[in-house]
C-alpha cells in the first residue's frame, strides 16, 4: 500500500543519492504508482539541475583568475611564518650543532621558563614600589566626549576640518608640536584631578603618520588590510608597462566598496571621539574616492598623480603598520 | 607538470610559489562554494582566500593521512562556519542593496554571465535566474546553505556532513529538504501530477 508521507520522506535521500541500489529501486517503484509523489520528485531533481546550470554561469570568466592569484600571492607574502616555523628556522641556522633540534628546542624552552620563574619570584619578593599610585582600580571607564550630531553627512572631511573638530571634542588635548617645534615625540601624559589618567596621542595627519593601532577596532584593522592590498594592487597595475585600461576594473570596483565601508567606519570613529582612527580613515578616503571615480580609460597623468600622492604620504606603509600590529601602540614620526 | 606530492612537500617547507601552484588546482572549486555560500563575489574572494591563508599556516602540520583536498575541505568548512560577519547584502528586485542603501548593479558585482557574446535577452534571462537562485539561497541559514553545498557540490555523505558541521544527520536531512524546496520555489520548478508518469520507470533503468 502506497504511503505518500513515507515516500516523500525518502525523496531527499533519493535525490541526493543516499539510498542503496535495492532501496532506490523500491523507492522508484513507489513513485511510479503515485503521480503526486512522482511530480514532487521530478521537480526536486529539476531544481537541482537548474541550480547547477545557473551557478555555472555565475562564475567569473577566465580573465578574473590571474588577478585572483596575484592578490592571493600578495596576501601570502604579507603572511608572517608561524612561530614554530621561525623557531625551526632559527634552530636550523645552527647547522651541525643541531643534531637533535627537538632536544635543543626543549632545552631552550626550559631555560627560558627557569629565567621567567626566577624573575617572577624576585619581583614577588620585592613587592610593589612604595608610594606607587594605585591607578588601575580607580581609573574610571573612558567616556568618549561626543558632540551632538543632528545630521551625519557622508562626505569626505575637508583638510583642516579634523583638526578643528579635535579641539572641540577634546578641549584638554594640546598639540605637542605647537610647543616643541614639532620635533618632540607626540605622546604625552595628561593628568587631572578626578579624571582618567590617559596617554593622549596627538597626530598630525597622514603627512606625518601616527598610527595608534590599539585604538583601532578589529573591523577597522581589517578594513586597513583590505585597503592596503587594493592600493598595492593599484600601484603595481598602474605602474606596469603593459598597462591596459581594463587592468584597473577590479581596483575601481574594490575602491567603491571600501569607500562605503570607510565612510561608515569614519562616522563611527567620529561619534566615539576616536581621533586617530578618524584621522587615518579620513586620510585614506580621498584615495578611495579618486580610484573609484577613475574613468574607463584613465590617462597616465591621472594614474601617476594618484601614485605620486600615495608615495608621498606613505599611505601603504602606514596601513601596513596599522593592520600588522593590532595590539601594540605603534607610531611613526617622520 | 609538477606532482601534487612534490608541491605539498615544498609548501610544507614554506615555499609560497609551490603553495600558489597547489592553490591554483583547487581555487575555482573553493571560490564557487564560497560564492554560493556568501552570494557576494567580493565576500567570496575574501572568504576563499581566507581558506588558503589558513591552509598555508597549517600546511606544515599536514601529514598526508587523508588526501590534500579532504584536508583542505576540513579547513574550508571550519572557515565557512567561523564566518561570523554579518551578511551586509540582500538580494532584492534585481539590485543588490547594501546596508547603507547604496544600489549597485549586477554588472558591478561581477554576477553577469560569463558568455559575453550572448544576446541581451538571453543575458537578462540568465541574470534573472542567478538572482532567483541567490534569493532562494538567502532564505536559508548559513548552516543550511553550507550543508546543502557540501552535499550537492561536494558529494559528502550525511554522516560526513554531520561530523563536519557538528550536527545530527536529522538536521542535515532537514536542511537539505528545506534547501531544495526553497530552490524549487524560487526557480519556479513545478511538475503537475498528470505529467509523464513513466519518468520513474526511466530513472529505474
Amino acid at each position: 500500500m502506497h504511503d505518500c508521507v513515507k515516500t516523500r520522506e525518502l525523496l531527499v535521500d533519493l535525490v541526493f543519492d543516499e539510498l542503496g541500489p535495492e532501496a532506490r529501486r523500491r523507492a522508484l517503484l513507489e513513485l511510479e504508482g503515485c503521480p503526486d509523489c512522482l511530480a514532487q520528485y521530478r521537480s526536486m531533481s529539476e531544481a537541482l539541475r537548474v541550480f547547477d546550470q545557473v551557478t555555472e554561469t555565475a562564475m567569473p570568466d577566465e580573465s578574473y583568475w590571474p588577478g585572483y592569484e596575484t592578490r592571493l600571492h600578495e596576501r601570502l607574502r604579507l603572511e608572517r611564518p608561524s612561530w614554530m616555523r621561525r623557531l625551526a628556522d632559527w634552530i636550523g641556522g645552527f647547522g651541525p650543532l643541531t643534531v637533535r633540534p627537538l632536544s635543543v628546542a626543549v632545552g631552550l624552552a626550559l631555560v627560558l621558563l627557569a629565567i621567567g620563574l626566577w624573575t617572577w619570584q624576585r619581583r614577588q619578593a620585592v613587592g610593589p614600589t612604595p608610594g606607587a599610585p594605585y591607578v588601575a582600580a580607580k581609573t574610571p571607564t573612558p567616556q568618549p566626549n561626543v558632540e551632538s550630531h543632528d545630521e551625519v553627512v557622508a562626505t569626505t572631511p575637508k583638510s583642516g576640518e579634523i583638526s578643528k573638530r579635535r579641539k572641540s571634542v577634546h578641549p584638554t588635548v594640546h598639540l605637542a608640536a605647537e610647543k616643541s617645534n614639532g620635533n618632540a615625540p607626540s605622546v604625552r601624559r595628561e593628568e587631572r584631578v578626578g579624571e582618567m589618567v590617559k596617554d593622549v596621542v596627538v597626530s598630525r595627519g597622514f603627512d606625518q603618520p601616527l598610527i595608534a593601532a590599539s585604538l583601532f577596532t578589529p573591523e577597522t584593522i581589517r578594513h586597513f588590510e583590505k585597503a592596503q592590498l587594493m592600493l598595492r594592487s593599484f600601484r603595481n597595475a598602474s605602474a606596469a608597462k603593459s598597462f591596459a585600461a581594463t587592468d584597473l576594473a577590479y581596483e575601481r570596483q574594490m575602491s567603491r566598496r571600501l569607500l562605503t565601508k570607510n565612510i561608515l567606519l569614519r562616522r563611527d570613529a567620529e561619534l566615539k571621539g576616536n581621533l586617530p582612527a578618524e584621522e587615518a580613515l579620513s586620510g585614506l578616503e580621498p584615495f578611495l574616492l579618486d580610484i573609484a571615480n577613475l574613468p574607463d580609460k584613465p590617462s597616465s597623468g591621472e594614474l601617476g598623480g594618484i601614485r605620486e600622492r600615495l608615495q608621498r604620504k606613505e599611505l601603504i606603509a602606514s596601513l601596513q603598520i596599522s593592520s600588522a600590529q593590532p595590539s601594540a601602540l605603534a607610531y611613526k614620526i617622520q | 607538470m609538477i606532482k601534487e606530492d612534490k608541491l605539498i612537500e615544498r609548501a610544507r617547507e614554506g615555499d609560497q610559489e609551490a603553495f600558489c601552484l597547489l592553490a591554483r588546482s583547487y581555487q575555482r572549486r573553493i571560490y564557487a562554494l564560497a560564492l554560493q555560500y556568501t552570494r557576494d563575489p567580493h565576500e567570496a574572494e575574501d572568504l576563499s582566500q581566507e581558506v588558503w591563508l589558513k591552509a598555508y599556516r597549517a600546511i606544515s602540520g599536514f601529514r598526508g593521512e587523508a588526501g590534500f583536498y579532504t584536508w583542505l575541505r576540513r579547513i574550508m568548512v571550519n572557515t565557512f562556519l567561523n564566518h561570523q560577519r554579518e551578511m551586509k547584502t540582500v538580494y532584492s528586485g534585481g539590485k543588490k542593496v547594501f546596508r547603507l542603501g547604496e544600489l549597485v548593479s549586477l554588472d558591478e558585482l561581477g554576477l553577469t554571465p560569463a558568455e559575453p557574446r550572448q544576446a541581451p535577452e538571453e543575458r537578462l534571462q540568465q541574470q534573472m535566474m542567478i538572482e532567483k537562485v541567490m534569493e532562494g539561497l538567502s532564505e536559508l541559514t548559513a548552516q543550511q546553505r553550507l550543508i546543502f553545498l557540501l552535499k550537492h557540490r561536494e558529494g559528502m555523505t550525511y554522516d560526513e556532513i554531520a561530523r563536519a558541521c557538528a550536527v545530527s544527520t536529522g538536521t542535515v536531512k532537514k536542511a537539505l529538504f528545506r534547501a531544495i524546496n526553497r530552490l524549487r520555489e524560487y526557480l519556479g520548478v513545478k511538475f503537475s501530477a498528470a505529467e509523464d508518469v513513466s519518468y520513474a520507470a526511466r530513472e529505474r533503468r
